[in-house]
């Protein structure tokens, strides 16, 4: 008897025997894990700046800007410039100061929402499903805070980063617990904490002040039965070992070979696994098929020498990176005739 | 010195008041502002600058150190206009029209500085004509673009493009950086240089200002 897509998932990312790398492939490829929707926020606060538009008293709070803004759930506003795109957070709610935390007034969860999600039952399906928590850790600072004061409140307000987090995290457990009842297997949060070279701050304080918030979310998925997938871009490949510690089963990663998929498979494939598309910044947009071709293979080879570990994606819109659909077909191609272990 | 020694220390721990209060201090024991600015303030961003590129410190002890050097020139100022002495170069520093990222260029911007580089920040989603009318107004050597997207990153092109038709091409440099950008596309649209990292753009920009390169 064949076993599911969702049994090839949970036995990749327990290290149970896998039988071959895993897939998830947009359109009508071929796919392992279906993603689900988690929840979905609202903040009465802030709904009737929800829309993009030119609203005189938020325009008024970011002169300089000229495009239009709205007001997400957790209060920060966002600009962008032409009708297509999701826009940059270009004020942070809590941005001009730790004081303005006291009269901040969290996102809640739209339970009509989680009700159609709920009717949907995607519990039935035979596919992996994995939900993306719209509240991560790092993420919600940065925004709030602006990039800048978050980073060096990392350094200066410690304790202050601690009672934000907590606040955000609470919501982000909650989130998690309606994805389990819902009918997934997994929970990813999309953080980016490092940069083309470097981690955004060291290891030392990640550790003091992040990772006790990872492993709460960690913690709270695998309660609810659910693996706990981490999204960075950047080069964190020193926070890895700290995140397993944390509970982090399952990495995704972009840019795999900023680590080096070698790496990523000899020193982490037997304690986690590697959510991730053929780079897609030194392989994909090369458009050289042969470029492509050796990348996927070294990528596939390196993790089946190592018991498998590895599901490889599509990347979200490869148009937007320039990535023709021929070059992500090649890479599909490979993956599919080279997947069993 | 002794009290250019602590200021040194208490700058690259970040600590902007006690930095600011030592720097008045070391000005009432009649130590001279340029002495101060070079000894203590500008060569304690350097070593921290140095450690970053090393990867042994990060961005948030990048920033607050400049923070921290930012507050005691501050009080520096008055001073340095009353003995004569001036800024070692001008830059002006924006990220490209339709982007809005600001981190790489800021922690740029802070380095620059850093080397005693007056730099005027023109912020973000800025216009190739923008750039080059204010790297003019300022009388500027370098015009500093950073570009996060592969899709704005075509905008320094225009910045080239404007530079050369002003005829400012040999008075004024242009560097470029950011995620996306690379040394083979700063050589393909006619930029000058490109650095991968905020200390080396800073180490460039003061060649540049020097007339070193």
């Amino acid at each position: 008897m064949s076993i599911t897509s969702k049994e090839i998932i949970k036995r990749i990312v327990h290290h149970d025997n896998p039988t071959r790398i895993g897939y998830k492939f947009l359109g009508d490829n071929p796919t392992d894990i279906m993603s689900m929707p988690s929840v979905r926020f609202i903040n009465p606060k802030y709904d009737r700046y929800s829309e993009w538009g030119y609203y005189p008293e938020i325009v008024s709070q970011v002169p300089w800007f000229k495009g239009e803004v709205r007001v997400m759930e957790n209060g920060n506003i966002y600009g962008r410039f032409d009708s297509k795109t999701k826009g940059e957070c270009i004020k942070g709610v809590i941005q001009d100061g730790w004081e303005l935390l006291e009269s901040f007034v969290p996102p809640m969860i739209d339970e009509d929402y989680d009700r159609e999600v709920e009717a949907k039952n995607y519990g039935a399906s035979d596919k992996y499903l994995l939900a993306g928590v719209p509240m991560a850790v790092f993420a919600p600072l940065r925004d709030c805070r602006h990039m800048d004061n978050a980073l060096m409140d990392v350094l200066l307000e410690p304790e202050n980063i601690c009672r934000f987090l907590d606040i955000t995290t609470d919501i982000s457990v909650e989130a998690i617990k309606r994805t389990a009842k819902n009918g997934g297997d997994g929970v990813m949060i999309f953080d980016d904490l490092g940069m083309q070279h470097a981690l955004f701050f060291s290891p030392d304080n990640f550790r003091e002040t992040f990772k006790p918030y990872y492993k709460k979310l960690a913690d709270a998925a695998h309660n609810a039965g659910l693996d706990f997938f981490v999204h960075s871009c950047g080069k964190v490949t020193d926070l890895i070992p700290d995140f397993i510690d944390a509970g982090v089963d399952v990495f995704q990663f972009d840019q795999p070979e900023l680590h080096t998929s070698e790496l990523l498979a000899r020193e982490f494939a037997d304690k986690a696994a590697f959510y991730c598309p053929v780079d897609i910044q030194r392989i994909m947009p090369t458009g050289d098929k042969e470029t492509i071709i050796n990348g996927t293979l070294d990528m596939l080879n390196a993790f089946k020498a190592r018991g498998g570990g590895l599901i490889v994606k599509d990347y979200g819109a490869w148009g937007d990176i320039a990535v023709e659909e021929e070059w992500a077909q090649w890479a599909r191609d490979t993956v599919i005739k080279n997947a069993k272990l | 010195m002794q009290i250019l020694e602590e200021i040194s220390t208490y700058l690259q721990r970040g600590r902007a008041p006690k930095v600011k209060e030592l720097v008045m201090q070391a000005i009432e024991e009649g130590v001279s502002a340029e002495t101060i600015l070079e000894e203590a303030l500008l060569s304690s961003i350097g070593v921290v600058g140095e450690k970053f590129k090393r990867n042994e410190v990060f961005v948030p002890e990048v920033l607050v150190a400049a923070r921290a050097m930012n507050a005691g020139v501050e009080v520096l100022r008055p001073y340095l206009v009353a003995e004569g002495i001036k800024n070692k170069g001008v830059a002006v520093i924006g990220t490209v029209k339709g982007d809005l990222h600001d981190i790489g260029k800021n922690i740029v911007k802070l380095m620059l500085e850093g080397k005693g580089i007056e730099v005027h920040d023109l912020g973000v989603d800025v216009t190739a004509d923008t750039f080059v009318e204010k790297a003019i107004e300022f009388n500027a050597d370098i015009i500093c673009c950073s570009a996060l997207l592969t899709t704005t990153m075509a905008e320094m092109k225009n910045v080239v493009l404007k530079l050369d038709k002003d005829g400012l091409r040999d008075k004024i440099k242009i560097m470029i950086g950011g995620a996306p950008i690379t040394d083979e596309f700063c050589q393909s649209i006619g930029a000058d240089y490109y650095t991968a990292d905020a200390a080396s753009a800073a180490d460039v920009a003061l060649k540049i200002c020097k007339r070193e390169i």
